[in-house]
């Protein structure tokens, strides 16, 4: 399904880390998905083209699935130093710091925690604010 | 004759139940209707079971997609509709870029003026999905009776509430407790918790009538109003309930749009549990008075409850009158142009 996007000259990706945003910048390209006009923050060759970082989130999952890996092991020809690309891929296995052997671990058990710290808990209140997938469920209202 | 589509996607009854009130109204200045929706209870209110206490129009139609489908089907099924271009005038209640994001594209291309229905929405959803830039393919936006996060719009028009019932409508007090099962000469009060939403929701008002039932036995009359009947004796499977909304002393239930219009319009005493919706923002639209956390806050409430007090009956304006004016008005405009 196309997409009718917005021609203003804008960068029709989102930005935010917690929360998403419009982004403010200009557009130089467009994605050679799905067309979607982009800023060169947002834009990331791939082997299957100029993306935009929706699409190009989306040819990682495909690709992961073909694979039919679980976790992302390789970082394959993507940058995953640009700040703009947040993707869960990017943790996978940071977080993870209740096994031992597991980074962090260690320093995860053995200091104080302040009660007011973040912990993982506090992922499903962000996710309620920011993180809803909305347009997916037909029985909503 | 002209005819309307009203895209009317959603879960519960809320989007069916607005849009028939627009089609009472519109048929009234001579529109027809053609309404798309995908309740999984649009079948029980249609069904013979559930009697219907008002009329409506004879060139209604009403298509009902299958609730069970998931989102590209429906999404499919709604675009062939769509495709069809069989209607002089589009309707899209709340869902402006439509249920599943299924007329993002098709829309701007639809050369028929395009009406957007906007009550109140989750803002998260009104930024995440851009419905700003996407509300300028909507030649008039109607605001049906509460504030809403895009209201300000220039091509917004707001309303009194909309309800599927007209002042003219409502039966008398008497009469309409004699439709609960009530006699004539008994005076007791009445509660009615109304039994609708997702079937864990229903369940929950059902007990919560079951428990009012026998706590209030020979002072209040309870009963559960539904669609489809559940079998116990004070169970009224009943449509519209607004038709009876005078012979109720206090209603109880959950916080949607017509529920929520229906007691306010009449002056009918309400408490309502908000329910979690990813779009509707129930704990918004009830005041503080009308708001229970709980179920069970809301029986021991209805219990505690002063039912000596009179209630405030008043006439009302529907305002499914000014929406189909307005939206008359658009296509006269369109005609010259």
């Amino acid at each position: 399904m196309s997409t009718a996007w917005n021609a203003d000259g804008s960068c029709n990706e989102k930005s935010g880390f917690l929360f998403s945003h419009a982004c403010d910048q200009l557009s130089t390209g467009a994605c050679s998905r799905c067309s979607r006009p982009v800023c060169s923050e947002h834009t990331h060759p791939t082997e299957q083209g100029v993306l935009c970082t929706t699409c190009a989130k989306q040819a990682i999952k495909q690709e992961r699935q073909q694979q039919g890996k679980t976790q992302t092991t390789s970082r394959g020809d993507y940058d995953y130093h640009d700040p703009y690309f947040y993707a869960g891929y990017y943790y996978i296995g940071y977080g993870d710091y209740h096994r031992r052997g597991r980074w962090g671990h260690d320093h995860y058990h053995s200091v104080h925690h302040d009660s007011h710290d973040f912990t993982e808990a506090d992922g499903a209140a962000f996710a309620q604010q920011g993180d809803e997938d909305f347009e997916t469920d037909m029985g909503e209202s | 004759m002209k005819r309307w589509l009203v895209y009317a996607l959603g879960g519960g009854l809320g989007h069916l139940t607005r849009a028939l009130a627009l089609g009472r109204a519109a048929a009234q200045r001579g529109y027809h209707l053609t309404i798309l929706c995908n309740s999984p209870m649009a079948a029980s209110l249609l069904s013979d079971d559930c009697p219907k206490r008002i009329a409506l129009p004879a060139s209604l139609e009403l298509i009902l997609l299958d609730p069970q489908a998931g989102r590209d089907d429906t999404a499919e099924n709604v675009l062939r509709i769509l495709a069809r271009r069989d209607f002089d005038l589009l309707v899209v209640d709340t869902f402006a870029r439509g249920l599943g994001g299924e007329l993002v594209a098709t829309l701007p291309t639809i050369p028929q003026p395009k009406v957007w229905i906007h009550r109140n929405v989750s803002p998260r959803y009104v930024d995440q999905c851009d419905l700003l830039t996407f509300a300028r393919h909507f030649n008039l936006v109607l605001v049906p009776g509460e504030d809403a996060p895009l209201a300000h719009l220039p091509r917004a028009f707001r309303t009194s509430p909309w309800t599927v019932c007209d002042f003219g409508d409502l039966l008398n007090r008497s009469d309409a407790r004699q439709a609960f099962g009530i006699p004539v000469h008994d005076f007791l009060p009445m509660a009615v918790v109304v039994g609708t939403g997702r079937p864990d929701e229903v369940e929950a008002a059902r007990l919560a009538a079951a428990t009012l039932y026998r706590r209030l036995a020979g002072r209040v009359h309870v009963r559960l109003a539904t669609t489809r009947s559940t079998g116990e004796s004070f169970a009224v499977s009943v449509w519209p309930l607004m038709v009876l909304m005078r012979g109720i002393d206090l209603l109880v239930g959950a916080g949607g749009y017509n529920t929520v219009y229906e007691a306010r319009q009449t002056g009918t005493p309400l408490i309502a549990v908000p329910q979690q919706r990813q779009y509707d923002v129930q704990s918004q639209r009830l005041s503080v008075e009308e708001s229970s956390p709980t179920w069970s806050a809301a029986v021991e409430r209805v219990t505690r409850w002063n039912f000596s007090k009179q209630r405030a009956g008043k006439r009302f304006e529907n305002g499914t009158h000014a929406a189909v004016l307005q939206t008359a008005s658009l296509l006269d405009d369109w005609a010259l142009f």
